[in-house]
């Protein structure tokens, strides 16, 4: 096997060391929000999340859950990458949302799919907002298409590359305090 | 009385009290929300506590309730089931307020309005060290509102240019594409039921 077929094969292999390695396991919808809650809640006091209290309530929601199903959404909808719809901040700048699909209808629940973003302050003379979007896509009866369940788009919706297997609490706390944004960039 | 529009709210406070304070706080709540309110807090006190705790019901009256108080060895109290309460028992209870200093965490009362009423009326030494911290739930804000949904459906479709029933029939033929977005679409139109056909 060589090439382009060796390729295919590292790729399932990937997908199947970090399926088998994430946390995907919750026990409820509600209590992983809780828990969620709580971690914003502590960046919040520490000063890291811009946002207080009250406003990480606004923008914490949950679906209703009907057919054991849930959604937990952090900010609105912002495909366009606009400042103004709600969204979390931090105070180095950077800014995020993230929705995660929850299903309870198998024992244990489980996180299903998700998709974290996390926008990077613009440089002068940038038009576009660089962001990094880490995703889970849902399963699927086709063996996984492409078995790049877990990737990441590195500021370009069109290009996705394999991710490290991380749980989406993981994730938040690599948005939270993973992420250094130096006063001085590399490239400069 | 402060209004608190979910649990998560109430959370927050108690993960804010300050430190070795033994703050003991009510949340009055509506009672057919009361034990829903309970397990949702059972689930997850003790995540915002940081302590162990304890859920303990004071049906069988005041005397029994601090007692199990007194003898127990978690940090945190989770108390309910005060509606068999009357005047007398709360006045048992008042008596042994100062039992519950023993511990330095504090805790919490689930009560009716009914409860409330009564304990603010024959129980003014235990409502005065709660002082200020009786909130009013308004439960369930947390829960997506319909025009929330609206809108998050009508971001989905202008991303993707098709409708809410192409979605579904692209769900139902199993050839829903496996990006996250299009999950949280089947959920937000309540269909989560077609997720288990892309599996």
């Amino acid at each position: 096997m060589k090439g382009k077929n060796s390729w295919e094969k590292f790729c399932k292999e990937i997908q199947e060391r970090s399926l088998n390695q994430t946390l995907l396991e919750v026990e409820s919808a509600e209590k992983f929000k809780k828990q969620i809650l709580k971690c914003l809640n502590d960046a919040s006091n520490e000063r890291i999340l811009s946002a207080n209290l009250s406003k990480i309530h606004q923008l914490l929601k949950i679906s209703n859950g009907k057919q054991g199903h849930y959604e937990i959404l952090g900010g609105s909808k912002n495909f366009k990458r606009i400042q103004d719809i709600p969204h979390f901040k931090l105070h180095n700048g950077c800014w995020f949302d993230f929705t995660i699909t929850i299903d309870e209808t198998c024992k244990p629940a489980q996180v299903i799919g998700f998709d974290f973003e996390i926008r990077f302050p613009q440089k002068e003379g940038e038009t576009k907002v660089p962001f990094l979007r880490i995703d889970l896509n849902l399963p699927d009866h086709n063996n996984d298409a492409k078995n790049i369940r877990f990737h990441l788009h590195p500021s370009n919706d069109d290009i996705m590359i394999h991710s490290p297997p991380m749980s989406p609490l993981e994730i938040l706390h690599m948005f939270l305090y993973g992420i250094n944004i130096p006063e001085k960039p590399r490239s400069s | 009385m402060d209004k608190l529009s979910s649990v998560d709210e109430l959370l927050q406070k108690i993960e804010l009290r300050p430190p070795d304070s033994n703050s003991w706080m009510v949340l009055v709540a509506m009672p057919d929300d009361i034990q829903s309110i309970i397990d949702e807090l059972q689930d997850s006190i003790e995540i915002f506590s940081e302590c162990e705790t304890i859920t303990i019901s004071g049906e069988s009256g005041a005397r029994n309730l601090v007692k199990c108080i007194k003898d127990t060895s978690q940090e945190y109290f989770l108390l309910h089931q005060f509606e068999s309460w009357d005047s007398n028992e709360w006045k048992i209870f008042d008596a042994f307020r100062t039992q519950l200093d023993k511990n330095t965490n504090g805790g919490l009362l689930v009560l009716s309005e009914e409860s409330n009423r009564l304990m603010v009326s024959t129980a003014p030494h235990f409502v005065s060290f709660v002082s200020s911290r009786i909130y009013y739930l308004d439960k369930d804000a947390d829960i997506l509102t319909p025009e929330e949904c609206e809108q998050r459906l009508s971001a989905l479709q202008e991303w993707s240019g098709q409708t809410n029933e192409e979605i579904i029939a692209l769900a139902e033929n199993r050839q829903l594409p496996t990006d996250p977005e299009y999950g949280e679409w089947l959920i937000l139109l309540d269909r989560g039921d077609l997720l288990e056909r892309q599996k």
